[in-house]
């Protein structure tokens, strides 16, 4: 009631959502980037794991409202005038956090990406960005159980929080870490050495798809043979995520007992609007896959799968069919550019998906 | 007449224009987002100090005064420079919460959502096509032979004074007026994706709200300064609206503007779509000041043809625009801002009559 009342009063006296809102742009004269939405966090130094992956250290404001491990959070940075944002998990332990206020994020430049490696460039020490309230529900409940995590490439990063954390509640555990990566080197490899040392419950096998191949049957068996009494974890590309889950249900484990969480999909090396793909539209769950034969912007394929989205112009000038992208590729045939792959807003008459595209619609 | 140019003709134009638009677009960046935030802290800096100084009227009748020029300029700026440009999506790139079309919400009666509809949809669409333009005399101004005279025409000289003066509210109804919502035939041929209900809860509630703020909630807490705030706050909302009508008539209603018909724009290229706009808007010459408090408005022409470039940037873009209607020989309006009202009330006048 009271919050109503604000809200109504807000959009009343202000035009705005809130009152924070109207002040916004005031703030940001004395703090650059200072957002309503968001909280702010200080880079304190960036760390190289290895050539392709480096972790943001940051100091986290003291209002953010701490996390779990396994969460994932939004950053937000500005580029070129544009808020850009990406997802990634959370790599360090909420006892760090709890400690000293500082959070890690583990991230692989992507080759093609606009923003991974562009990060890495320019973000400075000291530099304050803007980052989300921890997100996600791929949390380890119970230590109870005995656990399988199974990671591939960049997706040991919950894992690392997930390790860590758990050694730090020195309950009795039973963890195994089955982490595959494909051709580049594993990842904290010395330090996970030292933990499994430490500790009595943890063992980790390091494999490298490359020389043995993805994820099979027999490397479950190989590396953890009472796999099906587990509760497993896993978290990697789609494909991998898919095969295993696949591989679990066939073994007879419960899908209660399987949890995962996607990452988003990769940059699209070759860039061709002809590049067929899914297209989710969330809010309606329907799928649809778009061709490679003929292009279709988003509109007509929303259309004749039967949704009928608010339109106007139909030719990129009344702004009226914007919808939010969530993830993807889109090719804007107005100012003929390929947009980024993170969530934005879109003008669904004149986008074109290449590939997989996710659209709230 | 206007001068019909060759299909290979439209076609080059419609190259020619992009061209412009793609190397303008490639530049944005940076600078558009800063200058958007300036416009908006001198607009937020300006309300607050014109609500502020005004209650101080009671220290010397000055500070009410000067509360008042404040308000209009923050209310001018509110809707010119940033809301018109806002809801037109110029800004939609930079990801801002706040500064996009989906959310941006102005200091004016009309709800956003219904003035995209009405102006980004209809306006832009379908520019000075009679009949399916509303905004083209927005239904109560005959401005061209091609409409009907009737005789309210005779003193819509009038109407056009009460138009301007109570603009926000002319703008706010514009929609309704054209489904129908209360008065009058449906017409069959609508086909609006909001329905009569959703468009007066949401004319009622903005409505509602606007005049919550302005002569209610504001004016209660200045205590005994209470009628000269609502008095500086009807002056600020007038002097917006006489503002805000006179440069938009400035744009679409000069004296050689021109007019279309349905039949003339059935299945039009995009080089004929070009045209029209060209055709349809005319230009206000001034300074960089003036054109900021019109929102740009003064460069209608470059707004019609590149609708969602930020608007600062069409003055310069408009040297490029003036060396294309050159070369294919179209009529480029422009003038002074006297000299093109002066041909607004003259067509406003010559029209009145049969
Ligand atoms: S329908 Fe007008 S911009 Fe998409």
């Amino acid at each position: 009631m009271v919050s109503k009342v604000y809200q109504w009063l807000a959009k009343a006296l202000v035009n705005n959502k809130s009152f924070k809102g109207f002040f916004e742009p005031l703030v940001q004269v004395f703090f650059p980037f200072w957002t309503v939405d968001a909280y702010r966090a200080k880079l304190i130094k960036i760390r190289d794991e290895n050539k392709e992956v480096y972790s943001l250290v940051l100091k986290v404001s003291k209002y953010w409202k701490g996390f779990e491990a396994g969460q994932y959070v939004e950053i937000s940075v500005e580029k070129n005038g544009a808020y850009m944002s990406r997802i990634f998990s959370i790599s360090s332990a909420p006892g760090l956090y709890t400690k000293s206020g500082v959070i890690e994020l583990t991230i692989r430049k992507q080759q093609q990406g606009c923003i991974t490696p562009w990060l890495y460039n320019t973000l400075k020490k000291g530099q304050i960005i803007n980052i989300s309230a921890a997100k996600g529900h791929f949390i380890v409940n119970n230590l109870n159980r005995s656990l399988l995590l199974i990671a591939g490439g960049s997706g040991i990063t919950p894992f690392r929080s997930i390790i860590s954390e758990a050694l730090r509640s020195r309950q009795a555990i039973d963890i195994h870490l089955l982490y595959y990566t494909h051709g580049i080197d594993h990842l904290f490899v010395g330090e996970l050495q030292q933990q499994v040392e430490k500790c009595q419950g943890l063992s980790v096998s390091f494999v490298n798809s490359s020389q043995s191949g993805r994820i099979c049957l027999a490397h479950l068996q190989q590396y953890c043979s009472d796999f099906k009494n587990r509760v497993s974890y896993i978290c990697g590309p789609t494909g991998m995520i898919q095969a295993t889950k696949q591989l679990l249900l066939g073994s007879n484990v419960a899908e209660e007992d399987i949890r995962y969480e996607y990452f988003g999909p990769a940059p699209v090396v070759n860039l061709d609007i002809k590049t067929s793909g899914t297209i989710v539209f969330k809010q309606s769950c329907i799928e649809v896959e778009s061709t490679s034969k003929k292009t279709h912007s988003l509109l007509e394929i929303a259309e004749s799968a039967g949704l009928s989205p608010t339109t106007g112009c139909r030719m990129g000038i009344c702004h009226q069919c914007i919808c939010q992208k969530q993830q993807g590729i889109v090719y804007n045939t107005l100012t003929k550019v390929f947009s980024d792959t993170g969530s934005e807003e879109v003008q669904i008459c004149i986008s074109v998906p290449v590939g997989n595209v996710t659209i709230n619609l | 007449m206007i001068n019909k140019l060759s299909k290979q003709q439209y076609k080059q134009l419609a190259i020619d224009l992009d061209v412009i638009r793609d190397e303008t677009s490639s530049h944005i960046g940076k600078r558009d987002a800063n200058y958007i935030r300036r416009i908006i802290r001198i607009q937020r800096s300006a309300e607050i100090l014109g609500r502020i100084t005004m209650v101080m009227g009671f220290i010397h009748p000055l500070f009410w005064l000067l509360g008042v020029v404040s308000l209009s300029l923050s209310k001018i700026l509110d809707n010119m420079e940033i809301g018109h440009n806002v809801l037109h999506g110029q800004y939609d790139w930079m990801n801002d919460a706040n500064i996009n079309s989906r959310h941006f919400e102005w200091d004016i009666a009309c709800d956003a959502g219904s003035w995209k509809r009405i102006h980004n949809y209809e306006h832009h669409t379908y520019t000075n096509i009679i009949g399916k333009d509303r905004d083209f005399g927005y239904g109560l101004l005959r401005l061209s032979d091609d409409i009907k005279w009737r005789k309210k025409n005779l003193w819509q000289f009038i109407t056009y004074i009460n138009l301007s003066l109570f603009f926000e509210w002319g703008i706010a109804y514009h929609e309704m007026a054209a489904e129908r919502v209360f008065i009058g035939q449906k017409k069959n041929n609508r086909s609006s994706q909001v329905t009569d209900a959703e468009l007066k809860s949401n004319f009622f509630g903005k409505a509602t709200r606007q005049i919550f703020k302005d002569y209610i909630f504001f004016p209660l807490i200045s205590g005994p300064m209470m009628l000269p705030v609502i008095a500086g706050n009807f002056i600020a909302n007038i002097i917006r609206n006489l503002w805000t009508a006179t440069i938009i008539f400035c744009g679409h209603f000069t004296e050689d503007v021109h007019t279309f018909s349905e039949e003339e724009c059935k299945n039009e290229s995009r080089g004929q779509w070009y045209h029209r706009q060209m055709l349809g808007s005319s230009n206000l010459s001034g300074s960089r000041w003036f054109h900021i408090l019109t929102g740009h408005l003064s460069c209608q022409i470059e707004h019609h043809l590149f609708p969602a470039i930020p608007a600062h940037r069409y003055v310069d873009m408009s040297i490029k625009v003036m060396e294309i209607a050159k070369k294919y020989d179209i009529p480029y309006n422009t003038g002074s801002f006297f000299k093109q009202y002066a041909t607004v009330l003259k067509r406003v006048y010559r029209f009145s009559f049969p």
